[in-house]
């Protein structure tokens, strides 16, 4: 395990891996300034690039940029209050208070350094999640994969919304996309209409490129105007140094904040943006001037800083042994594995645990390379947030273009990354999920391998196997908790207004 | 579901039923509908995901459709957006608040984007499209547009061309 530790870091310092690594950063760091452009959109008009990469490259390249926009996206948060990423929201709370008080350099200093040591938390916690983790996902088998998957799927849709109904509806017409070409147990083709494309199935990355990428684009065509629209950058940003010692005064914040982090990150479906108030109200509460919370309360912005970072390491613990991401970002990453060739599960931690510890190194290393860069040319990147956002359309349009098509080289691609742009749009505009729907693509060719396995060894029996019970539980749970709650609420709210109407 | 709980001093809100959902809903019922079917005729190895799948999604949809059409809309408390994703909620502000004139101008550029590529290929498509697109819905200048045109185009053909090494879709007429 030691060997496969230090080995994994020998590998990830390569010269190529560390370019690609670099690389990343730098797209991430420009991604995480620029709002509007999220971290999902980015990984999938990135995913074509890692056709020809080892898996320790493309993840240092897709990880990379990945982490570091969670913490790039602080620093718009605190110099313009307007978050670079949905993670970053609670940054802005009390880090642009601090910023119109003059005291910027001081809000990000602390957000940028709990960020880095948020990152070394929940790396730590990774690596050592490993060895733990290891028997329990070899002692599973492919019944207990199966309503693993679908409890990902459950969880995902359950805790992401209000939305309950429809996200399982879109889960069901993931599942459905999933299972379109020819068969691999029979070799009969499933929902193909004679089109020679579809034999081969719908091809992810283009469906991914345009879920998330087809909808930004066009926000972007539509509101026609400067991505920060009209906020100021501040004159100058000074005092740095004195948020690095108040981020180390405050190292219980960073500590409690990168723990809620890990452990929200976990939990498919609770994402970063519940995590972050989660450890903000933490913060709060033992903080010993909890009336400063959204006036400038410097433990506010370390809370923030420390819990996006450790959230990233947090959320790829499920995705790696179990294959169930947390939420769309997780689950874009979790087509690159597949991309890749990496089956998530058993594999990861046994014959590809290289490939998991190097997760460890590049989350540290891109989030230091990450933090110094941002120390160093903070003021000239920040001048990115006022880019004209129709400037970047027909850059992003070609780019979406060009990485679909690069899928099966086919004009199918290119189809098929519209008619998802199309869904995006449709799903944005009337509020239905995005996130069930790709989760449920990912998964569903996982899905239906795990229960044919178990068919095939157990017959139907496999379902009476204990911890296959034990998480059919755990779904019902959570399926049926937004309903106990519903009922409860009604019945309050019947008692009350039979208080008031006489 | 009963009004005569309610306060007396609050009105219900009126049922509305949204046309976007109402369609939504109808179009997946339909898809499931067929997509079950279909997976009848298969083999067990085949067809018994499919038919777990396409089973359950049609339940799903009838469910919605009753809860959309008998339950009146509860007071919308959440802010819109997947997780409260605030992309996502830009997005979605973008796109309930566009004119039907501003939706028709960018699904027009769109559709010439696409038009331009299927005639002629990603090398006539990206420096027409990016210059016209700039010029006249951008209002950059003629020069900008220009070198930006030229810059894109170098950076994707260095990237795809060069660097991947994989092949750009082609027009009709290449």
């Amino acid at each position: 395990m030691f060997d496969a530790f230090f080995g994994s870091l020998v590998e990830v310092l390569q010269p190529g891996t560390m370019a690609l690594l670099v690389t990343g950063v730098v797209v991430g760091f420009v991604v995480g300034i620029l709002p509007g452009l999220g971290g999902p959109v980015t990984l999938a008009l990135m995913l074509p690039f890692t056709f020809s990469m080892e898996p320790i490259q493309a993840f240092a390249f897709l990880l990379g940029m990945l982490v570091v926009t969670s913490t790039t996206g602080d620093i718009t948060s605190v110099l313009f209050g307007i978050p670079g990423e949905a993670t970053s929201a609670a940054a802005a709370l009390d880090g642009y208070p601090l910023t119109r008080r003059g005291q910027g350099g001081r809000a990000l200093g602390a957000v940028l350094f709990a960020s880095l040591l948020g990152s070394l938390f929940g790396a730590a916690v990774l690596a050592l999640a490993v060895p733990v983790i290891r028997p329990v996902v070899l002692a599973l088998g492919a019944p207990e994969f199966f309503v693993l998957t679908m409890l990902g799927l459950t969880f995902v849709v359950a805790l992401s919304g209000s939305q309950i109904l429809k996200g399982f509806l879109m889960a069901a017409a993931g599942l459905l996309v999933a299972v379109i070409g020819v068969d691999s147990q029979d070799g009969v083709p499933r929902y193909t209409f004679d089109q020679l494309y579809l034999f081969e199935g719908i091809g992810l990355v283009p469906l991914v490129i345009g879920l998330f990428g087809g909808a930004e684009v066009l926000q972007l065509m539509l509101s026609r105007q400067s991505i920060a629209g009209g906020a100021e950058a501040p004159a100058k940003v000074t005092g740095v140094g004195q948020g690095i010692r108040d981020t180390l005064m405050h190292w219980s914040v960073v500590i409690r904040s990168s723990a809620i982090g890990v452990t929200v990150g976990m939990i498919p479906g609770l994402g970063g943006s519940v995590a972050q108030f989660i450890a903000y109200g933490s913060a709060k509460q033992s903080s010993k001037n909890p009336e400063m919370f959204g006036k400038g309360a410097i433990d506010g912005v370390i809370a923030s800083g420390a819990n996006n970072n450790a959230r990233d390491s947090g959320s790829l613990i499920p995705t790696i042994a179990f294959g169930i991401p947390g939420g769309a970002n997780t689950a874009v990453l979790l087509s690159a594995f597949l991309i890749v060739g990496l089956n998530p599960g058993p594999e990861m931690l046994t014959t590809n645990v290289d490939v998991t510890f190097s997760m460890v190194w590049i989350t540290v290393i891109a989030n230091a390379i990450a933090v110094a860069a941002a120390f160093l040319v903070l003021k000239p990147l920040t001048r990115l947030t006022f880019i004209s956002g129709p400037l970047l359309v027909p850059f992003l349009i070609l780019l979406m273009v060009l990485g679909a098509y690069s899928s099966t080289n086919s004009y199918g691609d290119v189809m098929v990354m519209v008619a998802a742009a199309a869904i995006g749009v449709a799903c944005i505009r009337w509020n239905w999920p995005r996130v069930p729907f790709l989760l449920a693509v990912v998964l569903g060719g996982l899905a239906e391998r795990y229960l044919f396995v178990s068919y095939g060894l157990f017959g139907w029996s496999w379902i009476t196997r204990p911890v296959v019970l034990g998480l059919l539980a755990v779904m019902a749970l959570v399926l049926f908790a937004p309903l106990f709650r519903y009922l409860r609420t009604r019945s309050r709210d019947r008692s009350e207004n039979e208080v008031t109407v006489p | 579901m009963s009004t005569s709980n309610s306060a007396p001093t609050t009105s219900p809100p009126a049922r509305r039923v949204s046309r976007g959902d109402l369609a939504l809903t109808l179009g997946l019922l339909g898809v499931f509908v067929l997509a079950f079917v279909t997976a009848l005729g298969w083999s067990f190895n085949t067809g018994v995901f499919p038919r777990l799948i396409t089973g359950l999604g049609v339940a799903l949809a009838v469910l919605h459709l009753v809860v959309l059409l008998v339950r009146r809309p509860a007071p919308d408390v959440q802010p819109h957006g997947e997780d409260g994703d605030i992309e996502a909620m830009d997005v979605e502000y973008a796109f309930e608040h566009a004119e039907p004139k501003q939706w028709a101008w960018t699904l027009g550029w769109v559709a010439g984007f696409f038009l331009l590529l299927y005639l002629g290929g990603i090398f006539i498509a990206a420096p027409v499209f990016t210059v016209a697109y700039l010029r006249f819905s951008a209002r950059a200048s003629w020069l900008f547009s220009a070198v930006y045109a030229v810059v894109v185009g170098l950076v994707l053909y260095a990237a795809f061309v060069v660097f991947l090494e994989i092949p750009t879709p082609p027009g009709i007429f290449e």
